[in-house]
């Protein structure tokens, strides 16, 4: 899609309807809508500290999102990122608290080894799948939990943290002097990784061999092994970019803004980001636009109770409209495009001009799976919310 | 059945433009006409599956509405495509019951819809178990039940786009049986026909659309000539016989021996195959589909490993080596299903010819990033090599018609090929689209490359290849040289041979 302002406005259209649609709720169950309306600009862009707190959520959904964008694009149905970035932050937190050594070493290698676990962590979802045959969305789902328990038992166990109490399990805190940027700081390095982030992954998956070897196998496996494409290096290399960058998201958690990891309370990005990669329909830069929109959200959820007596699950409600409408639309727009296509006469129906029909299985593979599956991601976030 | 003024448009393209037609009742009407004449669009709108811009559809002198399938359907018009349209995942009688429209939610018995169906199937004469599912059967069985199924009974109309194009030469004559016999009951007959023969063969009278327009209305097939239907057709053109005349026999340059392999489910697996192809020589491979093509292509390919045998190259073993290791010594494969297996249809059309080599389009030799531009530049030039003709090279690959997105195929396959495997080029393509593929293939034989070519069209093969081999049962079982005879290679093909 060649952006446009008319393309932009198309794609606003399910925003601006999801606002509309949950301020009528908000209205008629008697809550302030014009409050609600100030203290979300206040929590984005205007409030004290709601910059940074917009900055600080978008970060880890841009690199996440864009790892589970090339997830999507090779047709890896990859939804680890979660546990994949809490392996990270583990991982992290381990060589912060038991390694000493200059500031800049201990980032470093806390960094480098956060993203080799959140590879390894990846792949051994993608080493099932492409040899073994398993379903990547039951592997890595599986492996989120797993993560879970192995940071509950870490946080409760050898990185107890001894002043946290109740419900939640938590490590130490990291020394401060290793944190590149606090709670409420705006981190120029953080941003500058970001935006090379954002760099490499354009470069990777537009401008290389194995960028467009990953698109292709994952829009026709079939054509991509007819042409002698090394399908199961492009499939698992998928899996390594993702667990990649859910890794890396884990150590600018920790070096940053999180300083530790707590069970139960972090919002989950991992979830979060599959949202951002489906509504930015799996390209950089809608993935990164809309990591900037959930971030933004996320920030405005967080302000909001100390402003307005709406529970923080009515922004959910919110996040989930946005994410359902923009899908439809997506859904609505491939299948108009189907129906419109000119050649289609000389296929037949099989192939692509009854959408009803779609036998082939690129069709639905490419486009419909994800978006057809995703509604339910949405709910499963707001559910591991609240 | 009459239709008045039917226009369809796709953005710009005009695929049906002010057509009328009345269709007299009973009997076998052919509708004939080149790849992007219409015909398809025209059926797809007769039959309420695509939207007319202008124009009105009457059956039975009951007005249907545009675009309403379930209207045409209940005023008696039903369609077979030219690819199965049963879901491949059902069993038989699961598919059949699925068609039965329904007002309710119903519960049904396993049993009770196998024994209907089941009876149902033989009362039109086909013997299939209906418990086997649809994607494990044979092309011609799924399409038999397709048109047993789609039957609107006395009175009714039975459109079939293309169904002769998935067949081999026996399959079709006894298409053409069920066809006369659907006739027979009352059925008024539409099919849309690519060759003259088989018009001859099944229709009673014929039409002509060429780009979109009807250039003869429907006319007794006795009354018109062969000539004067391909010049109505394409003009003037007739098909030649591109078969270069002699070749050099320099020995054996694509070799397989004595392969051995495992079932596979939908093809016959290889026993005891020996075939030699010489440089520059063009071999057809005939034979009934579904007796090993499709596997000996496979492990040709390097896309299936044989369990005994070996294949090797201008001299070289390459049983073992994978796929990507024989297209780097020059293997290339137009595999059998261009949607499916040729392309990737939502990718712009330089994706298609240029991802699979993408290293040789590096900006840094040592590093493995793109020079997007040249891509583009090298897609360009090798499409309008081909001939294929587009608007943009960033159109998406199912944009293109059958005959260009062939030529996209073989503009991707055959430059710097060293050997060549084409299975089933020319599949539904017209006279102009099946003409440039030979052509093809044909020049790459004249530059010395050996040349295997799968078809189901045995008039093709013959007119086109140094030598024939027929496959039956996984095997070879026949070898033959020109001048060759149809009745020979019929008699090799079904094993009615002494």
């Amino acid at each position: 899609m060649k952006p446009s302002p008319v393309t932009a406005l198309t794609r606003s259209v399910p925003v601006i309807a999801a606002f509309g649609l949950a301020f009528l709720l908000f209205a008629a169950t008697g809550f302030d809508a014009g409050g609600i309306v100030t203290g979300i600009v206040e929590g984005v862009l205007t409030g004290p500290g709601a910059l940074s707190n917009t900055i600080r959520w978008t970060v880890p959904l841009v690199l996440i999102g864009l790892g589970i964008a090339a997830s999507l694009r090779g047709g890896e149905f990859n939804i680890g990122a979660q546990g994949q970035m809490l392996v990270g932050s583990l991982t992290a937190v381990w060589v912060a608290l038991e390694w000493s050594g200059p500031v800049p070493v201990v980032i470093l290698v806390g960094t480098l080894l956060a993203v080799a676990a959140g590879a390894v962590w990846s792949a051994v979802a993608g080493v099932l799948k492409v040899y073994l045959g398993a379903d990547e969305v039951i592997v890595t789902l599986m492996l989120n939990f797993i993560a879970l328990q192995i940071i509950h038992w870490a946080a409760t166990g050898p990185l107890k943290d001894l002043a946290t109490s109740g419900d939640s399990a938590s490590t130490p805190r990291i020394d401060p002097a290793l944190r590149v940027q606090k709670s409420g700081e705006i981190s120029i390095e953080v941003l500058i990784l970001t935006a090379l982030v954002v760099i490499a992954v354009w470069a990777l998956l537009e401008r290389s061999e194995l960028g467009l070897q990953i698109r292709y196998a994952g829009t026709n496996p079939d054509a991509a092994r007819w042409q002698g494409m090394a399908m199961n290096r492009i499939r698992i290399s998928t899996y390594l970019i993702a667990g990649t960058l859910a890794g890396l998201a884990g150590a600018v958690e920790v070096f940053g803004p999180a300083g530790r990891v707590v069970t139960g309370s972090t919002p989950t990005l991992g979830f979060s980001a599959l949202v951002v990669a489906t509504v930015g329909a799996f390209g950089i830069s809608g993935t990164v636009a809309a990591a900037v929109f959930f971030g933004g959200l996320q920030a405005a959820i967080l302000y909001l109770p100390i402003v307005s007596d709406l529970p923080t699950s009515g922004l959910r409600i919110i996040e989930g409209l946005v994410a359902m409408l923009i899908t439809a639309q997506l859904a609505s727009m491939i299948r108009r495009q189907r129906r419109r296509e000119p050649g289609q006469q000389e296929l037949g129906p099989s192939a692509n001009a009854n959408p009803d029909q779609a036998l082939h299985p690129q069709d639905s593979g490419s486009a419909q799976e994800p978006d057809d599956r995703h509604p339910a991601n949405a709910d499963r976030h707001t559910e591991t919310q609240n | 059945m009459s239709c008045e003024d039917i226009t369809v448009r796709f953005g710009a393209l005009t695929a049906v433009s002010g057509v009328s037609l009345r269709f007299p009742q009973g009997g076998i009407h052919a509708v004939v006409g080149q790849n992007g004449a219409g015909k398809t669009t025209l059926a797809r709108t007769l039959a309420g599956l695509q939207f007319q811009d202008r124009g009105a559809v009457e059956i039975n002198g009951i007005p249907v509405p545009p675009g309403n399938q379930r209207a045409a359907r209940d005023a008696g018009v039903d369609m077979v495509h030219q690819h199965a349209s049963v879901v491949p995942n059902l069993t038989v009688a699961e598919a059949l019951e699925l068609w039965v429209p329904r007002s309710a939610v119903g519960v049904y018995r396993r049993r009770s819809i196998e024994q209907r169906w089941s009876s149902y199937l033989l009362n039109h004469d086909i013997t299939v178990d209906v418990r086997r599912r649809i994607r494990d059967l044979p092309v011609e069985i799924v399409q038999s039940i397709e048109i047993a199924r789609s039957n609107p009974g006395p009175g009714g109309l039975l459109i079939l786009d293309e169904p002769t194009s998935v067949l081999a030469p026996g399959q079709i004559e006894s298409l053409f049986d069920q066809l006369r016999a659907t006739a027979a009951a009352g059925v008024t007959v539409i099919v849309v026909l690519h060759k003259l023969a088989e018009v001859r063969r099944a229709a009673d009278t014929v039409s002509v659309l060429r780009n979109g327009r009807l250039v003869l209305k429907p006319t007794p097939v006795e009354s018109v000539d062969d000539m004067s239907l391909s010049e109505l057709i394409v003009g003037t053109e007739q098909r030649p016989s591109l078969r270069p005349a002699t070749f050099v026999a320099t020995g054996d340059a694509l070799v397989a021996e004595r392969l051995q392999t495992t079932g596979s489910g939908n093809d016959a697996p290889l026993r005891d195959l020996s075939l030699a192809v010489k440089a520059g020589e063009i071999v057809g491979v005939a034979g009934v589909a579904g007796n090993g093509q499709h596997t000996l292509v496979e492990v040709l390919a390097g896309l299936r490993r044989p369990t005994a045998g070996h294949v090797t190259m201008f001299g070289a073993d390459i049983t073992q080596a994978s796929a990507s290791e024989r297209r780097s010594s020059g293997l290339r494969v137009v595999p059998f299903d261009r949607n499916v297996d040729g392309v990737s249809r939502d990718l712009p059309l330089w994706q298609n010819v240029t991802t699979w080599e993408a290293d040789r389009y590096r900006r840094w030799p040592r590093l493995p990033f793109l020079a997007i531009n040249r891509m583009r530049r090298a897609a360009r030039d090798r499409l309008k090599r081909f001939g294929v003709t587009y608007s943009s090279i960033e159109q998406p690959a199912k944009s293109l018609s059958g005959g260009n997105l062939q030529r996209l195929i073989l503009a991707r396959e055959i430059p710097n090929a060293a050997a060549l495997i084409a299975a089933h080029p020319t599949r539904g393509l017209d006279i102009g689209g099946t003409r440039s593929v030979w052509e093809s293939l044909s020049n790459l034989a004249t530059a010395q490359v050996p040349v295997l070519v799968f078809s189901s069209d045995l008039e093709e093969i013959m007119d086109n290849s140094h030598r024939v081999v027929v496959m039956r049962g996984g095997r070879i079982t026949g070898e033959f040289h020109p001048p060759f005879s149809r009745s020979d290679l019929g008699r090799a093909m079904t094993g009615a041979f002494s």
